[in-house]
């Protein structure tokens, strides 16, 4: 097959390129079944490799370290085993899969592995709130595996993509497009008296100020919604990623502040 | 002032052709400062003086229309994420004091060579602006596309962001912290330049990206918070003087409110350096196209004596390039919009089919 001979060739040459990957994200430590089928179906059709992920984040407040460390290598453990048996039948379709687990918060997990790994080009998770927990740290696209929705053919329904689901502002265009043509249409066919206050100078000079900022207001919705209607709308991906680079710098400096000042103060007291 | 404007001031009336022509500029000046920050007016002025309204009023109009497109794209490119409010009020309020500079420096001018010495310093200092400005951001532009689309802060900027003379400011979503000292310059050269050459974002947005350190994508969305802020002032002071002509300002804001939204929405198909390339190119037209109107000036003054068929010809040649300027601008952002969504599409095309 062309895939095989594709490996073949990345193998040979110097310089390996990195291959494109689906991140999927399971439940606790599992893998459902469907999720394990429908991520090695896509990784066959797109020539992907797999990356799996078990994210261990339920973890009781009031434990203690010890037991808490405990806890985490049965999940470890139980996680990695779950991880074989991905791996093991995404070989059975000649599909190359790498498993990691990690604990914490599920969209913070996300985003290392994001940062860390090259062409990890979408996410799919297990269940709606695990995407929406997800959506909510990265800029690539992320699915979910909605269980139990079978399509007419036998597959699954996939929940849509980020920033689909948003719905057309039909009512919202047309509102603010009346609006728009009723206040056009009373400033121009009353012109003559407008221009004759309008330009008086002094303080009218608040009535074409006031006006432009209604007609801003009014017009500014009415095209801002047009343009959506039309399907015209920003991608978020690139956005994101020039504004949120700052933000998770700053959340690495203040993780690092506590930890200074413990070591400063019992210092000053002797 | 106040009394003589009124006895000057002739409001025209209003045609089709008119209308038309003020709503596509509008809209296609709108397209270009939603997305570089800046523009549309070098057109939109000599474009309605050519209509038939006077100098003045063309000048307020234009800016009337002006802040409230520009506080519309700001908005927008607000919500993305591309606006640095701090750094606009900073430069802005250093712009304004610049404004004021370059009113006096205009009156000197005027007073010292006339109408026609004033005409020829403006159009000097807007072809020597941008075709050093112009062709440094082109240059820059060029080598960044070359190199597979990366920028990097300027040199010239990580020197001045290191010298720590106080007081320091920090711009959080720019993410620079500069002195002031080197902040306010900027301000004031852009603020000097509007008041000359009516154009203030062809300085100020490359002030930003070379000097203070700032990507071009959040220097142009800067620039609207700027244009906001001066075109505000600016058009109380006009309206305090009876000479905004509303019906204009409305036309041609029905136009640039739908543009200003689309090219801050262009901004976040493109790669950064494209807002460069669209800035760049736009500048180096326009250079040429004002010193076809230099001749005119020379002529005026005594210094030459060319044929009047000729300056004529150069005059309405100098004007349709302005047009092609932006034209072309616009039809940059456009096919690169057109081009990402494409591609865009076709990645959704694939997810689909693996469904």
């Amino acid at each position: 097959m062309s895939m095989l001979e594709g490996r073949a060739e990345e193998a040979t040459s110097g310089e390996r390129r990195e291959r494109k990957k689906i991140l999927v994200v399971g439940k606790e430590e599992l893998f459902t079944e469907e999720i394990v089928n429908y991520a090695i179906h896509l990784a066959e059709r797109l020539d992907y490799d797999i990356l799996a992920m078990n994210v261990g984040t339920a973890w009781r407040e009031g434990a203690t370290l010890t037991s808490q460390a405990h806890l985490r290598e049965a999940f470890k453990r139980r996680a990695t085993a779950v991880g074989v048996a991905f791996k093991r039948k995404a070989a059975q379709s000649d599909i190359h899969c790498e498993h990691v687990v990690k604990f914490g918060n599920l969209g913070t997990a996300v985003e290392e592995l994001i940062h860390g790994i090259k062409r990890i080009e979408f996410v799919v998770t297990e269940s709606e709130a695990s995407k929406d927990e997800v959506i909510r740290e990265v800029t690539i696209p992320v699915f979910s595996v909605v269980s139990n929705s079978w399509t007419v053919n036998g597959g699954k329904i996939m929940a849509g993509e980020y920033g689909m689901e948003k719905r057309k502002p039909v009512g919202a265009t047309i509102g603010y497009g009346v609006l728009t043509v009723a206040l056009y249409a009373a400033v121009f066919t009353h012109s003559d008296t407008v221009m004759q206050f309008f330009t008086k100078g002094g303080w009218y000079a608040a009535l074409p100020i006031a006006t432009v900022f209604v007609f801003s207001f009014a017009h500014g919705h009415f095209s801002g919604h047009l343009w959506s209607l039309l399907g015209v709308e920003a991608m978020k991906r690139v956005v994101r990623r020039e504004t949120e680079q700052p933000v998770a710098r700053e959340r690495k400096r203040v993780q690092k502040r506590p930890r200074l000042s413990a070591y400063i103060d019992p210092f000053h007291k002797i | 002032m106040h009394d003589v404007a009124h006895e000057v001031v002739n409001f025209i009336d209003l045609n089709a052709f008119s209308i038309i022509f003020l709503f596509i500029v509008g809209f296609i000046g709108g397209l270009v400062s939603g997305f570089i920050g800046s523009g549309g007016a070098f057109v939109l002025t000599p474009g309605m003086m050519s209509l038939g309204v006077p100098g003045t009023v063309a000048v307020a109009s234009n800016m009337c229309h002006k802040f409230p497109k520009s506080l519309v794209g700001a908005f927008k490119r607000f919500k993305y994420g591309q606006v640095d409010i701090k750094l606009g009020l900073v430069m802005a309020a250093s712009a304004a004091v610049g404004v004021q500079i370059g009113i006096r420096f205009q009156q000197y001018v005027l007073e010292k060579w006339g109408q026609a010495g004033s005409d020829l310093y403006v159009s000097l200092s807007f072809v020597a602006v941008l075709v050093i400005v112009g062709g440094y951001v082109f240059y820059d532009a060029w080598k960044i596309s070359k190199s597979g689309g990366e920028e990097k802060v300027s040199s010239l900027a990580k020197k001045l962001q290191s010298l720590k003379i106080p007081p320091m400011i920090h711009f959080k979503t720019a993410n620079v912290t500069i002195s002031l000292w080197f902040t306010v310059p900027v301000g004031l050269a852009t603020g000097l330049l509007a008041a000359t050459i009516a154009v203030g974002g062809f300085v100020g947005v490359p002030g930003m990206i070379y000097l203070v350190g700032v990507g071009g994508l959040i220097a142009s969305a800067t620039e609207l918070v700027i244009a906001f802020v001066m075109g505000f002032g600016g058009s109380v002071n006009w309206a305090m003087h009876g000479m905004v002509d509303i019906r204009l300002v409305l036309i041609i804001l029905g136009g640039s409110l739908l543009g200003v939204q689309l090219g801050a929405i262009g901004t976040t198909y493109v790669k950064e350096h494209m807002i460069k390339i669209v800035m760049g190119t736009i500048m180096l037209i326009v250079a040429v196209s004002r010193a076809m109107a230099v001749p005119k000036y020379l002529n005026q003054l005594g210094i030459t004596h060319m044929d009047v068929g000729t300056v004529d010809f150069l005059t309405k040649a100098s004007f349709a390039l302005m047009c092609l300027g932006l034209a072309v601008g616009a039809t940059i952002i456009l096919s690169s919009m057109w081009k990402a969504s494409r591609a865009a599409a076709r990645l959704q095309e694939s997810y689909g089919q693996a469904v």
